[in-house]
């Protein structure tokens, strides 16, 4: 009865939820990798550019009154140029949450199960996104609150590794002995990349123009455990030997203790399964609104069963973790398409729409 | 939806089949409790590991650990080559303490160090010491009136840091401060005693070369310059009447380290160290609840601040620098600077000045 | 197109379509005369007939259905004292109803009702009042402290406890019927003005839509007008204490009671709602909020617990600290199972003793229970038939579980846990996140009454925490809480 538009705040937590993922782990050895030390100012800096490309998407749903982008794009442009569009679109994301889970299988492979199959683990998980999407975009991001509910528990744990920094170590220099800036700057971007679902969530926000501002919320959370665990790593390593840990976050939660339970590091990255099952399902959502939006007879609970099933056969082909990065930066390129691209388009596309309709 | 569940329970129960060949079933595994490294001829290492026994394991001895010894050039693959006299699964998620030979430890631990780092299993949190004399022999022997000899060193090094009278030196701490170039690491140093363990000083490190060590009874001084203490007791004994033994308990202190340039552009180092105690034990000829209080707190801070500046000297001298001075000099300077500087030489000839301000808290249940 | 459309059908889960239907009259044939209801009364033995020749009467009733004071006051004191003359001017009283046809008059009969077959017509008078049982306490819900009074099988009884603690006029009671052959009576109370109307609308239909032959209890109600018979929890509240139905009328829900049962029905429901006690509100805030947490942490352990146990010693052996290791390898090491098998086992176990706890009579339940318990647990770990530590596990889980307070919430943990056991054996840590994760996605889904199942937790509705997950105090209540969307928020005052 009351479900008819998705909650504020917890499109802020989805937003949140999407951007974070396994990255979070490799994230302190990227930035001192790339940026050198206290390189995670460079966060904030790329939080500012991520917050107008935000606005961007703001100014899409404000000047086409709160219409959904499919609606947009078919009342702007022709559609035999829309087809191409949909079907990238389309195929990218779904692409994307495959590859984000195969990710994490992977670590998790070589972490704590390294004679399991990577594909039966991502099988497993596979199912638990196609149980997890069937139920509906609220469902989704009820469920998403507990999510994030159990995975906010582990933040008290950073007053104990407060106790462990120094300042000292963290030096005054600032941005050196990084090298490939480029890369890295890639690399943090991709860190921040979820936002641009928003666009798709307009029909199913409340009217007006308040959530807007929480769609900010959720970058900003995002911000905000990103320098956390950042600068925790920095404090509790140094910059120099960050670059040679490969999970520095695994690490640090490896030095808690407690009397009962120690070495819980696998078990919480274990949880962290939950943020991927939603950033994978976000994906995929997404993905089969493009191509329902692209055939509307289609039924989109078989649109996303076939999308989950082609890219899990398609997860076959890399086969290390160094591949999938290597993936993961080409859909970079795509993602960051989307990001800036759809909304041109969309905002393209009401031009012309207005244009059309003042000469008509 | 009846045949959507049906399809479900299938892959269900081929998950049932899954999983079986990464179980490492608790009773079925062997866990590495300890492993001691020796250097032998021809640069090979002399590895040596304990796994602990259970009864069903071990029915007829009255051993309480198994230890595998072999030569090999590395520890895995020394690993590799112990698993096939043993008839459990060897693994290393339960490593809890890692002994290096000092002859060992000179030669650069870093290159036996890889694996600790590679392989996820190991904790960061394990216990890294240098021992005076033979890993092996210190994990082969038995020590009467002491736990099984792998809990027995870790118990007691456990015991150690908590009651802080050394540096909790693990794993973590280890590579942090090899990895920094403003500091060197050290280790906890052990030695077999008779029929105990020993703990035998602190060994320095100057990046992963072993060079010296500190005497058991520097410990202390080299302690409150390292860290700011919590806990602990330490022990006094001179020549002067006023003073003759002294023990305090109940530390408590702070430790500042300021560097300035002096007028000829070079750096001079400021230890400033703010410690207090409670008196435990005292003999000599002052009487505490005078005046006098003022002078032997004044006669302690003198003590301290010259110990402090002998132990300073001796790091010195031998270019460790394990207190971190390098990263004080590190945050004054501009990047390039630093780059361009020579530390160790700037290090070994700095003035480092040491001044301790020592205040007794009280004394005791005894009114004198 | 066919096959699809039919195939996608599979796929809808959510709300059954339920069609409207009459409630299945049954049939009489032939013309209201007393032969024509011996005759449907056939071969039923327990119906008495009673004649009065001198007004040429008869009598039909069941003698165990009503109520004799009643029936010798209205009917047989009156008809044994008048003259056939005076029989119109009797019959004109108010007790006496007109029957219009044979399926009336036989209903009549069924539901307690005395039918009098004269010259003027077959009339029905009312006299039901079978026996019943004393109000007694309740056996599966008590109280320490408050009312110790629990609704009976009696439909008046119940009610009657309700109106003697709701004194308002304001609380309405809708009456319907459910059940082919039981031909139960169902009623729906709520408070006007309270209670949000579209609550009890959608209540009303679902009752009236029910197409079911016997209705035993009100439990098998809640699942005949479940949103998701299929989910794993119960997705409304069911109690036999009359001060938490008319606590939760007073928060704007629907309370429904069926004839017959001790157990009504209260919708919405929330999930977290299923952890609250009266009790939590007749002790001081402090104690309650106490209580309260320590439920939360009851469910949390018997989820969890032995699903840790099987995914450690499986798989995550680094997990366990020093102090812990020697022990709990060597009490591991007698045993010839593998973790999950033995956990399985001994979960099993404890099952079954209380199923068998269950069924036997107090006395020698409570000696079983001891048996069980003891000698079984420390038996087993002599045999080397399991280890000590699952020993502690399995009981302390075992003991949370009852902890909660609803009995049927209980009986989902439990088979949660069995779950998750399962997916921890298989998959260890990965496969109890999973578990969870399957958990939490199920509970989204969920609604009661089509209000959300997880509110205040999701949607987000701060305001309602202080009731949740806490008890808070009384001068800290401002609003009705929001699952039950009543129009009037105040708590303290009614509106007019």
């Amino acid at each position: 009865m009351s479900q008819e538009k998705l909650n504020r705040f917890f499109i802020a937590l989805m937003i949140h939820s999407t951007q974070t993922g396994v990255v979070i782990f490799t994230l302190p050895r990227i930035i001192a990798t790339h940026f050198g030390a206290n390189g995670w100012v460079a966060l904030i800096i790329m939080f500012f550019l991520v917050s107008l490309n935000i606005m961007l998407i703001n100014s899409v749903y404000r000047l086409g009154k709160g219409q959904s982008v499919f609606a947009i794009l078919k009342s702007g442009l022709p559609r035999f140029l829309l087809i191409p569009i949909y079907l990238v679109l389309g195929s990218g994301l779904a692409m994307v949450g495959c590859l984000v889970v195969k990710q994490y299988v992977l670590i998790y492979q070589m972490l704590i199960f390294p004679q399991t199959p990577d594909m039966l683990l991502k099988l497993v998980i596979d199912i638990l996104v196609f149980i997890f999407v069937t139920k509906g975009i609220y469902t989704m991001s009820k469920a998403n609150f507990f999510f994030l509910f159990l995975l906010f528990l582990m933040i008290p744990f950073s007053i104990v590794f407060i106790q462990n920094m120094d300042l000292s170590r963290m030096t005054p220099f600032l941005f050196q002995e990084g090298n490939d800036l480029g890369k890295g700057i890639i690399s943090m971007y991709g860190a921040f990349m979820g936002y641009e679902l928003s666009i798709f969530l307009f029909p199913y926000a409340e009217k007006g123009k308040k959530w807007l501002k929480y769609i900010h919320l959720g970058n900003g959370l995002t911000l905000f455990i990103y320098l956390l665990v950042t600068i925790l790593c920095f404090g509790f390593f140094n910059y120099k030997e960050l670059v040679h840990l490969s999970f520095p976050l695994l690490d640090m939660f490896g030095y808690l203790r407690f009397p009962f339970v120690e070495r819980i590091q696998n078990f919480l990255y274990s949880f962290f399964l939950l943020s991927i099952i939603f950033t994978s399902g976000m994906y995929y959502w997404c993905s089969q609104s493009v191509f329902t939006a692209m055939i509307p007879k289609l039924h989109w609970k078989w649109a996303l069963f076939f999308l989950i099933g082609i890219t899990y056969f398609i997860a076959y082909i890399p086969k290390s973790l160094i591949i999938v990065e290597k993936w993961f930066g080409f859909l970079s390129y795509f993602q960051l398409g989307v990001a800036i691209g759809l909304p041109l388009l969309a905002l393209l596309a009401l031009l012309l729409k207005k244009g059309r309709q003042a000469h008509a | 939806m009846l045949r959507k569940t049906g399809l479900l329970s299938a892959v269900c129960l081929l998950l049932l089949t899954s999983c079986s060949q990464d179980q490492h079933i608790l009773e079925r595994i062997g866990y590495i409790r300890t492993a001691g490294y020796d250097l032998q001829e021809g640069g090979k290492l002399k590895i040596t590991l304990s796994v602990p026994l259970i009864i069903n394991e071990a029915s007829q001895t009255f051993q309480t650990d198994e230890i595998l010894t072999t030569v090999a050039t590395s520890s895995k693959e020394a690993r590799i080559k112990l698993s096939r006299k043993t008839s459990r699964n060897l693994v290393s998620g339960q490593l809890r303490t890692i002994l290096f030979n000092t002859d060992l430890a000179k030669q650069g631990l870093h290159k036996h160090m890889d694996t600790l780092l590679r392989d996820p299993s190991i904790s960061k949190l394990t216990e890294l010491v240098i021992v005076d004399g033979s890993a092996h022999e210190i994990m082969t022997s038995k020590y009467s009136g002491h736990p099984r000899t792998a809990q027995y060193i870790d118990r007691l090094l456990k015991k150690e840091f908590n009651m802080e009278t050394t540096p909790r030196i693990l794993l973590h701490e280890f590579f942090r401060d090899y990895y920094d170039d403003g500091k060197d690491p050290i280790a906890t140093m052990l030695r077999k005693s008779g029929n105990d363990l020993e703990l035998n000083g602190i060994a320095l490190f100057r990046n992963d070369k072993y060079i010296t060590k500190l005497p058991p009874e520097d410990i202390f001084y080299f302690s409150i310059m390292y860290q700011n203490q919590g806990r602990g007791e330490f022990t006094v004994v001179t020549e002067r009447p006023e003073m003759k033994s002294i023990t305090f308990t109940a530390i408590n202190s702070r430790k500042k380290i300021k560097i300035k340039k002096n007028q000829n552009g070079k750096y001079v180092a400021n230890i400033g160290l703010k410690i207090e105690g409670g008196v435990l034990e005292y003999i000599g000829n002052l009487d505490l609840s005078t005046s006098d209080k003022n002078k032997l707190e004044g006669i302690m801070s003198e003590y301290i601040s010259q110990q402090a500046k002998r132990i300073v000297g001796k790091l010195q001298h031998n270019r460790t620098d394990s207190l971190g001075i390098g990263q004080h000099v590190r945050n004054k300077m501009s990047y390039k600077a630093w780059k361009d500087t020579d530390w160790e030489d700037i290090y070994a000839n700095m003035d480092i000045q040491v001044h301790a301000k020592f205040m007794i808290k009280n004394f005791g249940n005894f009114y004198d | 197109m066919s096959i699809f459309s039919k195939i996608t059908q599979m796929f809808n889960s959510g709300k059954k379509q339920q069609e409207q239907n009459s409630q299945g009259t049954p049939q009489v044939s032939g013309p209201l005369t007393l032969e024509t209801i011996l005759q449907e009364f056939k071969d039923c033995f327990d119906l008495d007939q009673y004649t009065i020749p001198t007004l040429q009467a008869n009598l039909l009733f069941f003698s165990h259905q009503i109520d004799k004071p009643t029936y010798e006051r209205l009917v047989l004191g009156p008809l044994q004292n008048i003259r056939k003359e005076e029989l119109d001017d009797l019959l004109q009283q108010s007790q006496f109803i007109h029957a219009s046809d044979a399926v009336q008059a036989v209903q009549g009969i069924l539901q307690g009702a005395v039918a009098l077959f004269v010259e003027q017509g077959v009339f029905l008078i009312d006299t039901y009042g079978p026996d019943k049982r004393n109000i007694e306490k309740s056996e599966s819900e008590s109280a320490i402290t408050g009312p110790h009074d629990a609704f009976i099988e009696t439909l008046e009884t119940n009610i009657s406890l309700i109106r003697r603690k709701i004194k308002s006029n304001r609380l309405k009671i809708l009456k319907f019927r459910v059940g082919e052959l039981t031909k139960t009576e169902v009623c729906v109370l709520y408070v006007d003005g309270l209670a949000n109307m579209e609550y009890v609308d959608q209540m009303s239909e679902r009752i009236k839509s029910i197409e079911f032959s016997s209705l035993y209890d009100g439990t098998i109600l809640t699942q005949l007008i479940d949103d998701f018979p299929n989910a794993l929890f119960p997705l409304f509240q069911t109690s036999e204490r009359p001060d938490i139905a008319v606590s939760k009328l007073n928060e704007g829900k629907v309370v429904v009671i069926a004839d017959q049962s001790p157990s009504v029905i209260i919708a919405p429901s929330s999930f977290f709602e299923f952890f609250t006690t009266p009790d939590d509100y007749y002790n001081r805030w402090a104690v309650g909020t106490a209580l309260r947490l320590l439920r939360y942490m009851a469910f949390i352990i018997t989820i969890s617990f032995t699903s840790l146990y099987v995914s450690i010693t499986t798989y995550h052996y680094e997990m366990i600290p020093e102090n812990l290791l020697i022990s709990l390898t060597e009490s591991r090491s007698r045993v010839p199972f593998p973790p999950i098998i033995e956990a399985l086992l001994m979960e099993t176990t404890i099952e079954m003793l209380r199923e068998a706890g269950a069924r036997l009579p107090t006395k020698i339940g409570q000696t079983i229970g001891i048996v069980g318990g003891i000698v079984i647990g420390t038996a087993a770990v002599e045999a080397g038939f399991t280890s000590n530590i699952l020993i502690i596990s399995v009981a302390m889980s075992a003991i949370a579980s009852f902890v909660i307070p609803s009995y049927t919430m209980s009986g989902s943990i439990r088979l949660i846990r069995f779950g998750l056991i399962i997916l921890s054996g298989m998959l260890g840590n990965f496969g109890f996140v999973a578990g969870i994760a399957l958990l939490i996605i199920h509970l989204s889904k969920l609604t009661s009454l089509g209000a959300p199942y997880t509110i205040p937790a999701a949607p987000l509705k701060p305001v309602d925490w202080k009731d949740i997950f806490i008890r808070g105090p009384f001068w800290s209540f401002h609003q009705r809480p929001t699952q039950a969307r009543s129009s009037n928020q105040d708590p303290n005052k009614m509106k007019k």
